[in-house]
């Protein structure tokens, strides 16, 4: 049977990367995906008694990165409401499109709820169907539905306000 | 206004191209890892032993829980109170280790009972408890003794050292065939010890 540490190698070899992306996503930080990231790993492999099944590590770090998200946004709740006032700190060094549509999507992101923004990041970038974030975030169907009708209005209005700036 | 969701979708991937690699090292997440793991072991570790000395100590409050409630209730060492017992003229001396004296008495008629208690120095009885039982078994517990067939005697106060003389007075029942027996039952709480006792028979006299 495949240990924990050579499911955490294998996802070592090219998918951390991809699970960082998806941190990212949610947090709109660079730091802060990492930290959620390492702390879904140390989640996921740092029970004795419950490995994840072979070949369903990344899915189960991806469930977790998303709860454990959830949980600190409940917990950063009026911080995040406070941030996207603030400038962002942190330089880009790409070009001024990318960086337009980065700080326009990140800004915009960050006016959903912590719910919202992971049903946005499971739906429309892991693209994953509405049952199985339904599933991810142990949710019911209809909600889910109802966040992502809310949040994609909003993006709307935001991103729309944005680019008109 | 922005609808589309292939255009969100598009947009996200845009922004999340521009991530770099993470930064950490696998082998620091994997320390965290060890650490954890070792943290639920230890944590499981304890829990265990502590379920183990809890079944241990269920089961021996089971075991013994099922020996009769006195013995449950003696704390050894057990202080023993010598009895000068009289039942109408006949006296014996009842000690822990002497033989339970027999008294042979009518049935019918009220009978003089003289105890007399002596309380070893240091020693304070809080309950004194002398009685009738028909049987050589009755049940004690911490409100008193249970089963008697009949009260002499309720202690009220508490006895310090010394002699204490009680007189008590017994008829025994004249359904009592000639030959039977009962006992004479005393019962008495010291410190944390607990004792209860035959410390006579009565046989009732053939007319």
């Amino acid at each position: 049977m495949e240990s924990w540490h050579q499911m955490l190698g294998g996802l070592a070899d090219g998918r951390l990367a991809e699970l960082k992306r998806q941190a990212f996503l949610l947090c709109g930080d660079e730091w802060l995906a990492e930290d959620l990231l390492q702390d879904a790993l140390v989640r996921t492999f740092g029970r004795p008694f419950h490995v994840p099944v072979p070949g369903t590590a990344e899915a189960y770090v991806r469930k977790v990165m998303v709860n454990l998200f959830i949980d600190q946004g409940r917990r950063r709740s009026r911080w995040t409401k406070a941030a996207p006032l603030l400038p962002r700190a942190e330089p880009v060094p790409d070009i001024a499109e990318q960086v337009a549509i980065r700080d326009a999507v990140l800004t915009a992101m960050d006016g959903l709820s912590a719910r919202q923004r992971a049903c946005i990041v499971l739906r429309f970038y892991e693209d994953l169907p509405v049952a199985e974030v339904a599933r991810v975030l142990g949710l019911q169907v209809g909600t889910v539905s109802r966040y992502l009708s809310e949040a994609v209005a909003r993006l709307g209005e935001l991103l729309s306000a944005t680019e008109r700036r | 206004m922005l609808t589309g969701e292939q255009e969100i979708g598009d947009r996200l991937a845009a922004v999340a191209a521009q991530v770099r690699e993470p930064r950490f090292g696998v082998e620091s997440v994997a320390r965290r890892i060890r650490r954890r793991r070792a943290c639920f072991i230890t944590m499981a570790g304890v829990s265990m032993a502590a379920m183990a000395v809890g079944v241990v100590s269920v089961l021996f409050g089971l075991g013994t829980g099922s020996l009769p409630a006195k013995s449950a209730h003696q704390s050894p060492p057990a202080v023993w109170l010598p009895i000068r017992i009289s039942v109408s003229g006949q006296t014996a001396v009842v000690t822990r280790s002497s033989p339970r004296p027999g008294f042979v008495v009518p049935a019918g008629r009220r009978l003089p009972i003289t105890a007399q208690v002596t309380v070893p120095h240091g020693v304070r009885v809080q309950k004194l408890w002398l009685g009738i039982v028909t049987a050589d078994r009755s049940a004690g517990g911490p409100a008193g003794p249970t089963g008697w067939a009949a009260v002499l005697l309720r202690a009220t106060k508490s006895l310090t050292s010394g002699q204490r003389t009680f007189r008590l007075r017994w008829a025994a029942s004249r359904a009592l065939r000639p030959g039977s027996k009962v006992y004479l039952i005393a019962y008495w709480v010291a410190g944390r010890s607990q004792v209860e006792a035959i410390i006579a028979s009565l046989v009732i006299r053939r007319n």
